[in-house]
């Protein structure tokens, strides 16, 4: 899949057909659902890159599968079918054990909510220090050194004002940035951030997302940030990618994907964010209501059910995530016509 | 102007906890008007929600009013017993909540929950409660069917529809919303919103819109409080407040806040720092420490909120050099190299 950004940049991550189920999970569906249950498609078919050195956004609503796409690739969960392979031709699916081990050097997580992913008794130095005990890295002074370093780079300056402190004693902004300094103290090439502002007020967000912004500029940090908010991610971001159960329907240059969305739904999402400015005259969007059932799986686009200008082939088909331009695709039929007249039997 | 429809002030309202007194918010005034949407804006700790749950007096145990009045029509509702309150709330003033979930019974229908209120704030009877919950239904976009059905087997934003149905089963003259929609997903917000406003206007409420959420503000709201550690720091028509803010942390906020029309290259600037914590009343201006136009007399000396233009509102030392902190606020050395 093409989009804009760092042409030249070997990728980091390739997916390919990447699929995860769970079983559907109503709030009464365990207690009556025997044996074969519902299937949820999670991540339903998707192929994408990462590429080395790029931040590329993931945005979705609950639902989207954009959480569990994360996931996958720091292998909290592994994917059904398809493949995931990194950089130097590691497989995601084989790894295990020390493999799986080493390959945490490599890859590191950050979540939505600081103060669920630290432990409360550990100091700062502790829970830095952490990741290096696990994988045998380095003797007492040399983690010391790399811890300095490490919260330096997030920002807790200097280091030894904060070495002894307890997560308590650290505000909201500290605590994210925490968790960023023990995710960099491996100095991993691929971030995934998970929602990684969301929970944090304004005033404070502007730092984090500026903090993962220089990561990328200064120490060639690649990172997938994973988000609801079109308004950070297109900030932050050097290419987006916009899910939909399970699926990607649109993905490019960032500016291109928020600002000339394409796809019906990217446009929704788009058209149904307030502007902060009262002389602004949002344009709204046409598209109908929000459907109170969940529609039902289709072999069609997962969006037909809501979308104002879905077409007869749209309810069978699911289009494929094609390029409407340079560094820009859409997975949809009005936008590549010749595709829904193809046959396919 | 039109008529002042509710009028807080001085209120006061402290938290006992283990350590001492929290002083959630100190000395706060405003007014809403007949008809008009006022925004009560700030971050998370900074008092909003309490303000508005004083309003209707609906608190934590270990809350109280310490100081002030809330003046509903002219009536101070502080020192009213709960009985009277009980008849205020719904028919006078009604709550659109955060969390539709946590404010449905989850055990009983949802019709059922809409025809209680109708029966008992009204004294209507069951058939005529049947009937209105149906048309609140067919208001908010919901096939009144699903009266019969119970909160879980609604989507998350059929169950805030359904909560605003509630909310307006009365023809309340004040509606407050804390952050209404903030629990539900991208679409279903603008959507559920839109619903809100236009059931507002037809009924000719006020609201008192609680939340963080700059561009809600900028589109919905008439005029704008800006709150800071359990203070009001400014106030203004919401032109006004976004066009030619004046106070340093409403500067700030304006900085911090993304948007998809904002120039991709044009950089956040986050305020460095952390609120106060409201144990003690801080000495001088709260927002001192992380302000970079701070002086001495700011950490010294607490600001009132004095006029500064018609309508217009704040409580910083420094409102005369508005102007020049405006111009300084939207460099990042300003934010970065300033703060102490």
């Amino acid at each position: 899949m093409d989009g804009g950004g760092p042409v030249s940049a070997a990728p980091l991550v390739t997916a390919r057909n990447v699929r995860k189920s769970f079983a559907a999970r109503g709030e009464l569906a365990g207690l009556f659902a025997r044996g074969e249950g519902a299937m949820v498609h999670a991540v339903d078919d998707v192929s994408f890159e990462i590429r080395e050195g790029e931040i590329l956004g993931l945005i979705g609503e609950s639902g989207s599968g954009k959480t569990t796409l994360g996931r996958l690739l720091v292998r909290l969960e592994r994917h059904d079918s398809g493949s995931l392979h990194f950089q130097d031709g590691r497989d995601l699916a084989a790894l295990g054990g020390r493999a799986l081990r080493e390959y945490y050097r490599d890859v590191q997580m950050i979540f939505q909510d600081p103060y669920g992913s630290i432990n409360p008794r550990f100091t700062v130095h502790d829970t830095v220090v952490e990741p290096l005990a696990t994988q045998r890295l380095g003797d007492a002074s040399g983690r010391r050194d790399r811890v300095a370093r490490a919260l330096e780079r997030a920002g807790l300056r200097p280091p030894r004002a904060f070495a002894d402190k307890y997560p308590h004693e650290l505000s909201g902004g500290e605590r994210q940035r925490l968790s960023i300094a023990r995710a960099l103290v491996l100095e991993p090439k691929l971030l995934i951030a998970d929602e990684p502002v969301s929970m944090l007020d304004v005033s404070i967000r502007a730092g984090i997302l500026n903090l993962l912004k220089q990561q990328s500029r200064e120490f060639g940090l690649t990172i997938l940030y994973v988000s609801h908010d079109l308004s950070t991610t297109r900030y932050l971001c050097d290419r987006i990618a916009i899910m939909y159960r399970g699926r990607f329907v649109e993905l490019g240059e960032a500016e291109r994907v928020i600002d000339d969305a394409h796809h019906p739904y990217a446009q929704a999402l788009k058209a149904a964010i307030p502007i902060p400015d009262p002389e602004f005259d949002r344009p709204r969007s046409e598209a109908g209501e929000d459907p109170d059932e969940a529609p039902q799986e289709s072999a069609g686009c997962r969006y037909a059910g809501t979308c104002p200008k879905a077409m007869e082939v749209c309810h069978r088909r699911a289009p494929e995530l094609r390029p409407v331009d340079a560094g820009h695709s859409v997975a949809c039929f009005l936008h590549h016509p010749a595709d829904a007249e193809a046959r396919t039997d | 102007m039109s008529e002042a429809l509710l009028e807080v002030r001085n209120l006061s309202v402290g938290y006992r906890i283990g350590a001492g007194t929290v002083h959630a918010i100190d000395d706060v005034s405003f007014t809403v008007h007949e008809g008009e949407t006022l925004g009560l804006v700030g971050e998370s700790g900074c008092g909003k929600t309490t303000a508005g749950r004083a309003v209707i007096k609906v608190m934590p145990a270990n809350a109280s009013i310490t100081g002030g009045e809330v003046r509903y029509r002219g009536r101070d509702l502080v020192p009213l017993s709960n009985e009277e309150m009980r008849a205020i709330r719904w028919n006078e003033i009604a709550v659109i909540p955060q969390s539709a979930m946590n404010a449905l019974n989850p055990v009983y229908r949802v019709g059922r929950q809409i025809e209680e209120v109708i029966v008992q704030q009204d004294g209507a009877s069951p058939a005529e409660a049947r009937a209105r919950a149906e048309e609140l239904f067919r208001l908010v976009k919901i096939d009144p069917g699903r009266l019969a059905h119970y909160p879980h087997q609604f989507s998350g934003g059929m169950r805030q529809r359904a909560l605003v149905a509630m909310a307006l089963a009365l023809n309340p003259a004040l509606l407050i919303a804390d952050e209404p929609t903030t629990a539900l997903d991208v679409v279903s917000q603008d959507r559920v919103f839109t619903r809100v406003r236009a059931l507002q206007k037809r009924l000719g409420a006020s609201m008192l819109l609680i939340t963080h959420d700059m561009g809600l503000v900028a589109e919905n709201c008439d005029r704008v409080a800006v709150m800071y550690a359990g203070r009001i720091v400014e106030q203004a028509d919401t032109r006004t407040l976004f066009g030619a803010p004046v106070h340093p942390y409403t500067l700030g906020l304006k900085n911090a806040f993304p948007s998809t029309t904002r120039p991709k290259d044009e950089a956040l600037i986050s305020i460095a720092g952390a609120p106060p914590v409201l144990l003690e009343a801080p000495r001088g201006c709260r927002f001192a420490p992380r302000c970079p136009f701070a002086t001495p007399r700011c950490r010294d000396e607490d600001p009132a909120l004095r006029p500064v233009g018609p309508g217009h509102h704040a409580a910083c030392h420094h409102t005369a050099l508005a102007g020049e902190m405006r111009a300084r606020a939207v460099l990042s050395e300003t934010w970065t190299a300033g703060a102490p």
